[in-house]
């Protein structure tokens, strides 16, 4: 079955020294198996949190998060866990291996937290370090790894338990820019090849990476300014679903996104490779 | 499920423990200390215990019934036939049985009766082969049996003290021989023993064997009717009983340095797993992210705990059987005086496994308290820059909560020792330590800002200082403890000890304004024997001796229990004659009455003007008690009579021991060395003031002891202390790069985490000494029920000193950690994740 994922007013604010702060406002989106989707936007606009809430790290104050059907915005800490065991890989900017634990057991971790033995999956372990490179480095701590090497232990340990949708937080932010290729490669990859059924989100602030992705949602003020697809050259366009503020469909084209910052604007070129039905620059202000 | 849990815990946390191995170490050490005590304490009494059982047990087999002396000097000869005629008893079987020197080597001396065949024991085994010789146990005048562990060939001609030599008829190995006081034994015709041991016409008990189908309760009301109070009816096992009772006073010592350091342990691990898991946020929202339950990461830390524990009391246990070992051949001579068996260590099969499964308990109780931070660490966490981590106070009403049960504890306690329950009361110390650290938590606020407060006075650095303390409150607070713990530890561990033995001490004072003490024992031993005749006369003809004031200690059976008896006369300096009001003592030297120690008026329930009855080898004394009088005796009591009376009631004509004055004008020494000449060589002179000696060496064991825990304690308080910290320089390396990068100096780098570890030093060291004065005081009254004296709670100057030296510690510990931050490269620092 097609993964999905729709987000229905999401709402989520913050309190801190007697203010409120809403990180997202009334979101509304969908995101579809095989897409490779990234979230870009400044400091504070939310996308962080919108990656949380669709790992089910967080929960939202109010608003619907459906996945495939199955409210996860108001599951238990216990059912969210479950939830993240099975459904989601996360790879983080920092990369967050266990510093005690080899690139295989690393890997392996999501395993063991499900009760599994390690000696059972290790050879399932020691297959995805294959797949992203770094077979000859499996008993190898992550002391004695590149950083690049790190966060591909990190997207084999994503991929352990096989799930649905893979969430990225800045993957390349602590890598240099041919490192940091290679994840995006890696991460395509993965979005392209394991079934039509896999969804990648990336939040980044890297808005060279974000146009290699297949969809671009630029979130800015807690809300959703553009979500439109991208020439990321994989799945057809398709339009982004409605109910959010500004949000912009650009169907069955394909398109290149070229995002960009003018006079403190944040702003999102839209490039349209075919005569154009629609075009135009998309601006969000920040207050 | 379980073997999951096992990988977890082995891939996980032991790896975690092995990183950090020197905070691993210090909680498995600080357990093993707890366990090692136990252990010790409680494999020392099972020996003695044990050694007197298996001892009466070897002799007596399956006896039911013993009857002997109401003190050393046994039973009459012809009780025998009493005991023997009275109905229901099948046989009786007359013994000697007495410790002597077998060519200068220690052996219990016994001899059998013509029935010895009824014995159906190790002894009987032993010497079967004699026995079914028909014969007597053997056929030459001086012919004896002895052990192979004497060392004594077969026909070896060897002495026993004070007799002419005997001849080793025959020796015996083999199982029941080595049960029999590990094979030193010296076996003898009845008639040679009682000469040997010059009990004449004596036997030191009868051995009773019922009749088929008889009830032993009933022929034993019947042959206590028949020996008229004259001497004691009771189960062989009496014996260990009141073996046990010698030995009170170093296990309740020890148990109080057990039960604390158990405290002090769980403390330490409580302490070690709130450094872990701030250690080991990163990871925990790491795992919590990627799927992990709560439960799941909380119980892996509980295995963890579980796992210290249960390393610290096997680790623990070894030692402390090694020790138990190692003291059961070094104990006070006043705690094995009265012990005929060889002491053999033997440890009950349940300590080892109680001991551990209480060290468990401890770690992972303690440990539970801490680990439910993981519940604080979110998921989202994972998202943020490895290192930085919320440390919360703690919920209002966690503090409110922690500060009720904190006074409940402490409530709890002061009505426990109040109470007077003995040895409960010694345990309940340990609650103190409970109460006073939920206290300090509930009020973890004050405590922390009176700490900032502190660490500002030391300028500009010390106001960077407080602003770490106040912004990582619940960090700070757990190395505030570990300072607190070492000093109150220290504080009220060693001064109760010390307040202890000065008052345990002090109320034998008046026995050092004795000129000179002739005894027939060491200073350091109880004289229950009595001095050879003429003593008294021979010592009164030495020039300078101008008075010889005799009294007589023995001990005796009074209701069951071990007690000392000491016969008085007039001027005597006995401090619990001389504790008695002029009236009272005219009173005892008239023989009107007795006074009794403190706690056997306790234990027999009795108050000054009630009657009691004692069972004296001349028959039952209703006498009247005149006081009941704080006074120390290493046993369950002291009964204080005329010496007259005792030489009457018990038939011990004599004195055991001779207050001597010196004539003015006379030198004490030559005095001294004078009636050394006149003495026998086996009799004892030395002045007043050793003899106090005497008293007080008999306990240095025990502060030996009690200050090598405080010791332990101590360091390992350091090395969490150091872990803390450190965990806390590293917290913050960021901002400590960014400080650096403005424009702080290494120096100003450097003195901002000396003012904040002289903040948590001063605050911890000074609330330290007032925790630890009051446990003091409380553990003042608890030992004063159990030693039967008045502890005077006295606080040392040398309090101060401790808390100096926990401050220096403190500071000595964060120079590492601050010299590191000092160091730390700005870029790396400010860049760091």
């Amino acid at each position: 079955m097609a993964l999905t994922v729709d987000l229905t007013n999401v709402v989520r604010e913050y309190r801190t020294g007697g203010h409120t702060v809403r990180a997202l406002d009334r979101v509304t989106l969908r995101i579809n198996g095989g897409e490779f989707t990234s979230i870009v936007g400044p400091s504070g606009a939310g996308k962080s949190t919108l990656l949380q809430l669709l790992g089910a790290l967080d929960s939202p104050d109010s608003g619907s998060i459906q996945f495939n059907g199955t409210e996860i915005a108001t599951m238990t800490d216990d059912q969210q866990s479950t939830f993240r065991r099975h459904q989601v890989g996360f790879v983080f900017q920092f990369f967050n291996l266990l510093p005690t634990l080899t690139a295989w057991e690393n890997v392996a971790l999501p395993m063991l937290l499900d009760g599994k033995r390690l000696r059972q999956v290790r050879a399932d372990a020691v297959a995805l370090l294959d797949r992203v490179g770094l077979g000859d480095r499996i008993d190898h701590r992550p002391a004695e790894l590149s950083g690049g090497q790190m966060q591909r232990v990190a997207v084999a340990r994503a991929l352990m338990m096989d799930p649905p949708l893979i969430l990225a937080d800045e993957p390349t932010g602590n890598l240099d820019s041919s490192t940091g290729a290679a994840i995006m490669e890696l991460l395509r990859d993965v979005s392209r090849t394991d079934g039509a059924g896999r969804a990648v989100i990336m939040v980044t602030h890297d808005l060279a990476a974000a146009a290699q992705t297949d969809r671009v949602i630029t979130v800015q003020d807690g809300a959703v300014r553009s979500d439109v697809m991208g020439r990321g050259g994989g799945a057809p366009g398709r339009p982004p679903d409605g109910g959010g503020r500004h949000s912009v469909g650009m169907r069955d084209q394909p398109t290149e996104v070229i995002p960009t910052v003018r006079n403190g604007e944040f702003t999102s070129h839209v490039l349209l490779s075919d005569p154009p039905r629609q075009r135009g620059k998309h601006s969000a202000r920040r207050r | 499920m379980l073997l999951a849990a096992f990988s977890r815990l082995k891939v996980l946390n032991v790896r975690e423990l092995r990183t950090h191995w020197g905070r691993a170490v210090a909680s498995v050490v600080v357990v093993a200390v707890s366990a090692a005590l136990l252990v010790a304490v409680l494999g020392v009494s099972g020996s003695i215990t044990g050694s007197i059982d298996r001892l009466a047990t070897s002799i007596g087999g399956d006896a039911d019934l013993e009857v002997s002396g109401i003190t050393g000097e046994g039973v009459d000869e012809s009780m025998l036939g009493t005991v023997a005629g009275t109905r229901d008893v099948r046989a009786a079987v007359p013994l000697i049985r007495t410790r002597t020197l077998a060519d200068g080597r220690p052996a219990l001396l016994i001899g059998l009766g013509q029935n010895a065949s009824e014995l159906h024991s190790d002894l009987q085994t032993a010497i079967q082969r004699q026995l079914e010789q028909g014969s007597p146990v053997t056929s030459a005048p001086d012919g004896v049996i002895v052990g192979a562990g004497l060392g004594v060939a077969k026909g070896q001609r060897f002495e026993v003290t004070g007799s002419s030599p005997l001849t080793a008829m025959a020796v015996v190995d083999g199982p029941a021989a080595r049960r029999l006081n590990d094979a030193h034994f010296v076996i003898a015709p009845l008639a040679l023993a009682q000469r040997l041991s010059g009990q004449e016409g004596r036997l030191d008990s009868i051995l009773v064997f019922t009749s088929p189908g008889a009830d032993a309760t009933t022929v034993r009301a019947a042959l206590r009717t028949a020996v008229e109070g004259k001497a004691v009816v009771a189960t062989p096992s009496f014996r260990a009983a009141q073996a046990s009772s010698s030995f009170a006073i170093l296990q309740a010592m020890t148990l109080l340095a057990a039960s604390v350091s158990l405290v002090v342990a769980a403390f330490l691990s409580y302490n070690a797993m709130s450094i872990a898991i701030a250690q080991r946020r990163p990871v925990i929202s790491t795992m919590r992210a990627l799927g992990g339950r709560r439960r799941t990461i909380m119980s892996d830390m509980l295995a963890e705990a579980a796992l210290v524990g249960f390393l610290g009391g096997l680790l623990g246990s070894a030692f402390g059987i090694a020790i138990g070992y190692l003291a059961i051949g070094r104990l006070p001579s006043t705690m094995v005086q009265t012990l005929d068996a060889r002491l053999e260590y033997v440890l009950p099969t349940w300590v080892v496994p109680l001991t551990v499964a209480a060290c468990v308990v401890a770690s992972v109780s303690a440990s539970a308290l801490a680990a439910r931070q993981v519940h604080a660490v979110a998921p989202i966490e994972a998202l943020a820059p490895n290192g930085a981590s919320a440390t919360e106070q703690g919920s209002r009403r966690l503090r409110i909560a922690s500060g009720i049960a904190g006074a409940a504890l402490l409530a709890v306690t002061v009505g426990v020792v109040t109470a007077g329950l003995g040895q409960i009361a010694i345990a309940s110390i340990a609650l103190s330590f409970v109460g006073f650290s939920a206290l300090c938590f509930a009020f973890s606020g004050v405590i922390i800002a009176a700490a900032a407060a502190v660490a500002r006075r030391f300028g500009p650095a010390g106001v960077l200082g407080a602003a770490t303390i106040e912004r990582a409150p619940r960090r700070m607070w757990v190395a505030m403890m570990t300072v607190l713990t070492a000093v109150v530890t220290t504080v009220a561990v060693t001064g109760a000890t010390a307040n202890a033995v000065d008052s345990t001490v002090a109320s034998f004072a008046s026995i050092a304004q004795a000129d000179v003490w002739v005894s027939s024992a060491a200073a350091t031993d109880y004289s229950s024997t009595l001095l050879p005749p003429n003593t008294a006369a021979d010592v009164a003809a030495v020039p300078g001796v101008a008075g010889v004031v005799p009294d007589q200690m023995a001990f005796a059976t009074v209701d069951e229990s071990r007690v000392m008896l000491l016969g008085i006369a007039a001027n005597s300096h006995r401090d619990i004659y001389t504790a008695l009001t002029p009236g009272d003592r005219q009173a005892l030297l008239d023989g009107r009455g007795v006074a009794l120690s403190r706690d056997l008026g306790t234990s027999m329930k009795v108050a000054a003007g009630d009657q009691i009855t004692l069972q004296t080898p001349t028959g039952p004394r209703t006498v009247r008690v005149l006081a009941l009088v704080p006074y120390f005796s290493g046993m369950t009591g002291t009964v204080a009579m005329s010496l007259d009376a005792m030489q009457g009631w018990f038939d011990r004509a004599g004195a055991s021991d001779l207050e001597v004055t010196v004539a003015p004008g006379a030198d004490p020494d030559a005095v001294r060395a004078a009636i050394r000449k006149v003495v026998s060589p086996e009799t004892f002179v030395y002045s007043g003031d050793e003899a106090l000696d005497g008293v007080a060496s008999a306990l240095d064991q025990v502060i030996a002891v009690i200050t090598i825990i405080a010791w332990i304690v101590v360091v390992v308080s350091a090395v969490t202390l150091l872990n803390t910290l450190m965990l806390s320089v590293l917290d913050r390396r960021r901002e400590i790069g960014v400080l650096r990068a403005i424009g702080a100096t290494r120096a100003f780098t450097l003195k901002a985490i000396l003012a904040e570890a002289a903040g948590i030093g001063i605050v911890g060291a000074v609330l330290g000494l007032v925790l630890g004065a009051a446990i003091q005081y409380l553990t003042s009254i608890a030992l004063t029920n159990v030693l039967s004296i008045d502890v005077a709670w006295q606080p040392s100057p040398s309090m101060i000193g401790i808390g100096l030296a926990a401050l220096a510690i403190c500071l000595l510990g964060s120079v590492p950690p601050a010299v590191r931050a000092a160091r730390l490269d700005i870029v790396d620092a400010v860049s760091a994740d």
